[in-house]
């Protein structure tokens, strides 16, 4: 590997730079001023990717300040904290000399003694309601009929209520996210198709990035919404204004926002709809 | 953030004024010190690869946290794996690969549902395709270009690139002529093509994770994982 020119001496690609330059002359001049041929960046996905690469945020940031501190006290440390803790370890000030740089597995806490039962404390009715040692039990007994008669309720109305019947599939985790699975429904709707999906060991999206949905034909690729699942539980309800019988791939991709709204790279969970 | 230009702990890109190496490798002398331990060498390997390792973990991870974390284990790393290091090679080809799969492994941990766990980290049963090797690659090699612009090279390239501003709002913003704009535009695009003729050279990368191979050094073995005992 070498990441630097490998060339050495050897008379450099002028048809490359010259191509290039002229690539990035044309990006910086816009759409109304560009003059170059338009095939040029097809003809080469490295220029566009260095225009791309240009563009982006990262290109011109950098990491947070504090970080360097963090790693340098952290090998004047002599160990290197654990990822779980890199946060607790980022947040050792510039002050930090090796001597006070804190252990970032942390002592355990002393433990208390119980001068009552173990246990939470607030699961002891009886301390609720001192003055009304009889009605200790009273009340969280109604609590839980009142909530089981609901459950009851609720359980019985949906049982008479006529779901449409939808056609199953099921998706699959990719080596991206090889545990994920997932469970779904396709409804047809009188607006569309209503595509509930329910993930199962799908990690949250996240901070700053989401998954996107998308259906695939030979048509095309078609998005059917978006979602993070950082509250897990409920299924995902997703619509689609084609018909999946035309576009039978389902795909699930990780997404970063502000990127481009295509479909990435990072597809973590396929699924065949074809019946 | 650290910006270019911003009085930050980075090491300020090299100016219009200077005349930095082409290259700006570092001195022989502080590798040898990063080799045997020394804390300080650390700091200027640092100060010399923030920027990129930054570039390419945010290029793989996209997401601001995760980046953070990477660029933090990849020193780490590199600093557990430097007394394997051979300090007659270049150390930017080294700390590529160890930023590349560093940021990978990351990637890989916050998609599997145990992430955090030890036992996901020593879990291997998941093999993750690299996504977007070009990029990674490309995102370093765009770095590298940009430290060897001038200063005056590397704001105009932004203004036009990231800024997304025309040359007459270039301009208006730095108080030149449209055509002095567009010469130096002109100029700092062919400059960054030359410094990126050999982007088209991916290097490639050991399939699992070693930073060894042609180009940088004798060893690696396991040494990321290794703890230096920096008494």
């Amino acid at each position: 590997m070498n990441a630097e020119p490998p060339r050495g001496g050897d008379a450099p690609d002028e048809g490359f730079v010259a191509l290039l330059a002229a690539h990035l002359d044309k990006r910086a001049a816009g759409p109304d001023e560009s003059t170059a041929d338009e095939t040029d960046a097809a003809e080469s996905p490295y220029l566009m990717a260095v225009a791309e690469q240009l563009s982006a945020e990262p290109a011109w940031s950098g990491p947070p300040p504090a970080l360097r501190d963090s790693i340098l006290a952290a090998a004047r440390a002599g160990k290197a904290p654990a990822v779980a803790n890199s946060h607790a370890v980022a947040e050792v000030t510039a002050e930090t000399t090796p001597e006070t740089v804190p252990d970032v597995v942390p002592e355990p806490a002393p433990e208390l003694e119980h001068p009552s039962p173990p246990g939470r404390a607030w699961w002891h009715p009886e301390r609720w309601f001192p003055q009304l040692p009889r009605m200790a039990w009273a009340i969280p007994t109604a609590v839980v009929a009142a909530a089981v008669f609901t459950f009851a309720v609720l359980a019985v109305d949906r049982a008479l209520v006529q779901q449409p019947d939808g056609e199953p599939f099921a998706a699959a985790g990719t080596t991206l996210a090889p545990q994920a699975t997932a469970t779904g429904e396709i409804v047809a709707e009188p607006g569309g198709f209503s595509i509930t999906i329910q993930p199962e060991r799908l990690p949250a999206a996240a901070p700053g990035s989401y998954y996107a949905a998308w259906l695939t034909g030979p048509a095309g690729k078609v998005p059917i919404g978006s979602f993070h699942w950082r509250r897990t539980g409920a299924p995902i309800e997703l619509w689609s204004g084609v018909d999946p019988a035309a576009y039978p791939t389902l795909s699930i991709t990780l997404q970063a926002e502000g990127d481009p709204p295509t479909p990435s790279t990072l597809v973590v969970m396929t699924a065949d709809l074809a019946p | 953030m650290i910006q270019y230009g911003c009085p930050v702990a980075v090491s300020k890109p090299p100016s219009a004024t200077s005349s930095p190496p082409a290259r700006a490798e570092l001195p022989r002398s502080t590798r040898v010190r990063f080799r045997d331990g020394d804390v300080d060498a650390l700091a200027e390997v640092y100060d010399r690869y923030a920027r990129p390792v930054w570039s390419v973990a945010m290029t793989v991870t996209h997401a601001d946290h995760l980046a953070q974390e990477a660029v933090q284990e990849a020193f780490l790393r590199a600093w557990n794996a430097a007394p394997t290091y051979d300090p007659d090679r270049d150390l930017g080809p080294w700390m590529l690969t160890i930023a590349r799969y560093t940021a990978l492994d990351l990637l890989r941990r916050e998609l599997r549902p145990t992430r955090g766990g030890h036992e996901a980290e020593q879990d291997n049963d998941a093999v993750v395709d690299p996504p977007d090797l070009d990029r990674a690659w490309i995102s370093w090699a765009v770095q590298e270009a940009l430290r060897q612009l001038s200063d005056h090279e590397r704001e105009i390239v932004r203004l036009s690139f990231y800024e997304d501003l025309t040359h007459a709002q270039i301009s208006e913003q730095l108080g030149l002529p449209v055509g002095t704009v567009k010469s130096r535009s002109h100029r700092a695009h062919r400059r960054l093509a030359e410094l990126l003729e050999h982007v088209r050279d991916v290097p490639e990368f050991p399939p699992d994770g070693n930073p060894s191979g042609s180009g940088s050094r004798t060893h690696t073995g396991t040494a990321p994982r290794q703890r230096r005992d920096d008494a």
